[in-house]
């Protein structure tokens, strides 16, 4: 008949038999870390386990959005007018007379068409 | 050289290693990391990359502290509280993100009559999954106990209590980690009946 002692003893075998060593590069990373404390240079961490992880899915597709939604944001920039100027026919009747004849020639013209 | 390192206590290794000796850093790191990796994983889950990292804090960790450390306590007591407090920030910082439910997981297969059962139908990483889901006093005694193989002497006195209430709790985890499996079997045979 087992007892909770039993339950103990097994949880803590199978556990010490996982075999969750850490790997080489970690070592190696200790080791240099080490080496550098005693020359007195700063310790760096470098994420040995994050280096070998892959970019979870939905960072990549919120990275994608993120570049999609600029590039349509600048792109809109791009070909609209700057703020606060307005239609070309109002700003210029009655102040350029220039720019009005240049607006009737391109009137006339159409009219031809 | 790093031969002879095997021979030595802690404490000469750790004597060693504040005077520059890298091959008597090498042997510490040796004889102590697969128990790190063991303890920590009781909070990382079986998340080898995590663990991997946290063993990496733990090192860098005793490195940057190596000359403050004084023999008056034993290295192991001193280790294990960085691995206790590396691996409480790690569970919190995960359990913000991520909300555990041992009983989701879909490998913990039928529960036997015993534990002692389980070892052909569990594998290592589902106990070690429902381990890093116990509530953190459970777990850290646990850990203790299963990763590094310490007595409850030490590790009532590396947490600090009473060495009843260390037994205590390891009673309780276990208990605790049984129900887990009974219920997961019962809304199994629910989910298949």
């Amino acid at each position: 008949m087992k007892d909770d002692y039993d339950d103990e003893r097994d949880i803590e075998r199978m556990l010490k038999d996982a075999q969750v060593g850490p790997s080489e590069r970690v070592k190696r990373s200790v080791l240099d870390g080490y080496a550098r404390a005693f020359k007195g240079e700063r310790v760096v961490e470098k994420r040995i386990g994050m280096l070998r992880r892959p970019i979870p899915l939905y960072l990549f597709l919120l990275s994608m959005i993120t570049v999609a939604g600029l590039s349509f944001y600048s792109a809109e920039q791009m070909f609209r007018p700057p703020a606060g100027f307005a239609p070309l026919q109002e700003s210029v009747q009655g102040q350029d007379s220039t720019a009005a004849e240049s607006l009737t020639w391109t009137a006339a013209q159409r009219d031809l068409l | 050289m790093i031969d002879e390192m095997p021979d030595l206590c802690d404490a000469e290794l750790v004597a060693r290693s504040q005077k520059g000796d890298a091959s008597a850093f090498e042997a510490i790191y040796d004889r102590h990391s697969s128990g790190v990796a063991r303890t920590l994983s009781s909070f990382a889950g079986p998340d080898r990359d995590a663990i991997d990292d946290l063993t990496q804090d733990v090192f860098l960790r005793v490195i940057s502290g190596l000359a403050a450390y004084r023999p008056n306590r034993p290295f192991t007591h001193w280790l294990y509280t960085i691995v206790l407090n590396i691996g409480r920030n790690h569970a919190r910082m995960r359990s913000r993100t991520v909300a555990v439910d041992p009983l989701e997981f879909d490998s913990i297969p039928c529960a036997p009559a015993s534990i002692g059962e389980w070892s052909e139908d569990i594998v290592a990483d589902t106990l070690t999954r429902l381990v890093a889901a116990l509530p953190e006093d459970m777990r850290e005694v646990v850990s203790l106990r299963a990763g590094s193989g310490m007595a409850y002497g030490e590790i009532a006195q590396v947490l600090g209590i009473p060495e009843g209430t260390a037994r205590s709790r390891m009673h309780n985890a276990v208990k605790l980690l049984k129900q887990r499996i009974d219920m997961h079997d019962c809304r199994r045979r629910k989910h298949e009946g």
